[in-house]
Parts: C-alpha cells; sequence; structure tokens
C-alpha cells in the first residue's frame, strides 16, 4: 500500500466508506454539485478519480467549502 | 572507580511514556500499511446478477474522430463560456446561426433545415455550414456492434450516430451502415448521451430507417428530445430511467446519472457477458468515468471465469490530447481489471493509448485509415471481436 492508499483510507468520505446515514439522493446530489463545481473551474471531472476531485477543488471533505487554501 | 549509575523515578516514568507511545505510534503506522489493516474494511457489496451470456461481440467502429481539430473545438467551447456552457448555444453545426460563439440556440439552427431532415442532408449541412463555428471540424462517434448468441444466431446494434450530416453519411456508406439500416438488419440504436459528436448525426439514421427502437437515457434535455421529433423519428423512444435494462442475454445497458460537459445529463454504456471469456464492456465516452464504470459492473453483473475480458470505446481520459499527473491515476488503475483485450479510441486520446502501452496493457492497434492519424488505438473502419 503507497502512501496516496493510506491517506485516501482515512478520508471518511471515500466512495465504499459506510454511508453513515446519507441516503442515495443525496449522495447524487453532492457528487452533481461536486462535478458541476469542476467544470466552472475548467476541469473535466470524468478525467479524474472522483476521490481526488475534492481535493483538487480544495474542497474540505465531504462538504462543498472550500479549505481556505 | 565505578560511576553509580542511578535513575531517579521521575527519569523512569518519562523514559517509559515515551518509549510506550512511540512504539504505540510505531505499532499503528506498521499496521495501517500491513495486508491485515485491510481485512477491517468493508467488502465491495456484490448483487451480482445473471443476465445469461453471449458467444461472441464484435465490434466495427463506423467513426471515431469526433472533430478533427482539438485546438478549434477547446476555443468554440472556451468562448462559448468555457465547460459548464449549454452545446446547444455553442454555435456548432446544426444549430449554429451565425451570431457567434455562445450566442445561438437549438430554435435558431433546426429552423432552417427542418423541412430538409432527414431526407436532404447534403442540402441542411450546406445551410448550417454557412452560419456555424468552425464548419470542417465536425466528425463524430459510432460503432456497429454484432451479437452473436449461443445458438448461433446474431444480432446488430448501433451505438451513436455521430455528428457531422456528412461525414456520418460517408462513414455510413463506407461499412454498409445505410443497407443495414434500411434493411431492418440492425435491430435497435443505443445514443450512449446527448453529446453533439454522438447525436447531432441522428438525422443520417433517420434517413434510412425512421422507426428502429432507440434508447435514449432520460437526462435528455427538451431540446434533445425535441431533435428526435425534428428529425422525423416515427417511433416510441425508450427512454432508459432503470440502472439496469437487459437487452437480450447477455447483453445489459447500464445507465450512468452523472452531469457532463456542455450541460448533457448522464451516460449508458453496454455490457456482454461472452461464454467462457468473461465481462465486455462498450461505452461511447464514459463520462461516468472508468472507474464508476468498471466498480459498478464488478459489484452488480454476474459474468463468465469472473474476469473482466475487453473494453471497447471512449475511455475519456485524455480526449482533448493535452496529459496531466492525474490522469496517470486512471491509466494505473484500470490495471487491476486485467483486461485481456482493450480496444480504446476516440476520447480516450492516442496519448493515453501510448501510456496504456507503456504500462503493458493489450492495447489492439489500427490501421490508421479514413482520417484516424495514427495507429495507437482501433481507428475508423477497424474491427475488434470479443
Amino acid at each position: 500500500m503507497n502512501r496516496r492508499d493510506f491517506f485516501t483510507r482515512m478520508n471518511p468520505f471515500r466512495a465504499d466508506a459506510p454511508k453513515g446515514g446519507r441516503d442515495a439522493g443525496s449522495e447524487r446530489e453532492r457528487t452533481d454539485a461536486l462535478f458541476r463545481l469542476a467544470m466552472a473551474r475548467g476541469i473535466d471531472p470524468a478525467t479524474v478519480d472522483p476521490e481526488r476531485l475534492p481535493e483538487l477543488l480544495g474542497l474540505n471533505a465531504g462538504t462543498l467549502e472550500t479549505t481556505g487554501r | 572507580m565505578t560511576d553509580d549509575i542511578t535513575t531517579s523515578r521521575r527519569d523512569f516514568v518519562k523514559g517509559a511514556a515515551t518509549g510506550a507511545i512511540g512504539g504505540a505510534l510505531a505499532g499503528m503506522g506498521f499496521y495501517s500499511y500491513s495486508g491485515s489493516a485491510y481485512n477491517r474494511l468493508p467488502k465491495v457489496a456484490r448483487a451480482q446478477q445473471d443476465f445469461g451470456a453471449v458467444r461472441s461481440v464484435k465490434v466495427t467502429n463506423i467513426s471515431e474522430t469526433s472533430w478533427f481539430n482539438n485546438a478549434h473545438l477547446m476555443e468554440d467551447i472556451r468562448t462559448s463560456g468555457g465547460l459548464l456552457v449549454d452545446q446547444y448555444t455553442i454555435g456548432w453545426g446544426p444549430f449554429g446561426n451565425g451570431k457567434g460563439p455562445g450566442k445561438s440556440s437549438y430554435e435558431d439552427g433546426i429552423a432552417p433545415i427542418k423541412k430538409m431532415i432527414p431526407n436532404d442532408l447534403e442540402a441542411a449541412w450546406a445551410v448550417q455550414k454557412k452560419s456555424s463555428l468552425h464548419p470542417d471540424n465536425p466528425g463524430g462517434y459510432a460503432c456497429l456492434i454484432e451479437v452473436e448468441d449461443l445458438d448461433g444466431s446474431k444480432h446488430k446494434y448501433l451505438l451513436d450516430v455521430g455528428w457531422s450530416y456528412d461525414w456520418m453519411d460517408q462513414s455510413f456508406k463506407r461499412e454498409g451502415i445505410d443497407q443495414m439500416l434500411r434493411s431492418g438488419e440492425i435491430e435497435a440504436l443505443f445514443i450512449s448521451h446527448e453529446h453533439f459528436d454522438h447525436f447531432w448525426g441522428f438525422p443520417v439514421a433517420m434517413k434510412y430507417n425512421d422507426h428502429l427502437p432507440l434508447y435514449i437515457h432520460n437526462g435528455f434535455y427538451k431540446e434533445g428530445k425535441q431533435y428526435v421529433k425534428d428529425s422525423g423519428y416515427k417511433g416510441d423512444p425508450k427512454v432508459v430511467d432503470k440502472e439496469m435494462t437487459q437487452v437480450r442475454p447477455g447483453m445489459m445497458l447500464i445507465k450512468f446519472d452523472v452531469p457532463i460537459i456542455c450541460r448533457v445529463y448522464g451516460e449508458t454504456s453496454l455490457a456482454f457477458n461472452v461464454k467462457d471469456k468473461g465481462l465486455v464492456l462498450i461505452s461511447g465516452c464514459n463520462h461516468q468515468g472508468i472507474l464508476q464504470m468498471t466498480s459498478t459492473a464488478y459489484s452488480k453483473l454476474k459474468y463468465d471465469n469472473d474476469r473482466f475480458y475487453g473494453i471497447y470505446g471512449g475511455l475519456h481520459i485524455s480526449p482533448f490530447e493535452d496529459w496531466d499527473p492525474k490522469y496517470d491515476d486512471l491509466v494505473i488503475s484500470l490495471g487491476k481489471w486485467n483486461f485481456e483485450r482493450v480496444g480504446c479510441n476516440h476520447c480516450t486520446g492516442h496519448l493515453t493509448a501510448k501510456k496504456f502501452v507503456e504500462v503493458g496493457y493489450p492495447v489492439v492497434r489500427g490501421t490508421a485509415r479514413f482520417r484516424t492519424t495514427s495507429p495507437d488505438y482501433l481507428g475508423n473502419g477497424d474491427t475488434i471481436t470479443f
């Protein structure tokens, strides 16, 4: 396991993590919003590992808020 | 003389605490990098649907050259407003209105050609070329899929209809698609998604068969649905609203709900279980991402040998022939599925095909004919059988 895998496992919002009460609808809305935010910033989300998208966009994990960087 | 070495209680406690904390941290580190840590991760639940099997699947690439100049395409998208722009407003044929980038509309574009489609496509495209951006750039994506059932019977399907009326009509004639449509040999048309290069050539198919069964994603916008009608379609489109739609034994249509650049929503892809070989995935553009495509198939479909055998189509990694280190993640991630045959092209990108070869993936090379620019991957007129 490399370092990236290690940190990915630490991310509670990774795709295979327990969903913790989120329903499929809200998950879909969140993904849609994330993809549209990527496009607004000139990133084609289909060319990115979805797990890395929040990091690329400078977002706090699991939210659509920026980290302030 | 000997020195008495004594340890105070405080030093002892400090040492013990440092050792315990350091040991615990080191232990956690070793553990998290060990194989046993994986055992605690939730397993991917597999609710594998048994959808039968086919004997073989043959794909003929009618056209994978969706456009001929990347710089022109990107310039048009950028000057029209960027990746979120509505594709019908960009000003590309057949929906150009001569007002410049980002100022067109479906209604403006269709008005002067509505009476010409689908029977006078040459005239319609000529009209549009006068008022559209980079009128010689459009090409299109389409492929013919021939499925052989276990009893030896064969069935033909069309995946996508490309973009330019001129280019697609030439391409259809080159591969005999016009005759197959006319005779009813082609049993259904699947539109993978609403994008210009996969869907806007729709009237070309209608010219030869205006009632063949049609499958579209339920995320189609009103303009797309209207275009189906305005192109003269006489059938009743099957609007795909379930994640899995079985087309025939061994052939499954998978729906993905995902926002796509240029204001498109959703893509459908095809999966086949080839007897004694395994799973074959065929896609238009894979805007859902190859990771989602493969993981969905893995978790939801049952296939021979529990093995991914082949993949065909656009894999959407470097569609504009640029390269970014983040694309390497996708290239590497595809390796875990151990495909035996990779028939990529189109929005996969030539650069990606070369990267695939570098990391040892079995990419099937093409013949670089009919304006496909290199043999890095399966080009126009090439075939692959799974």
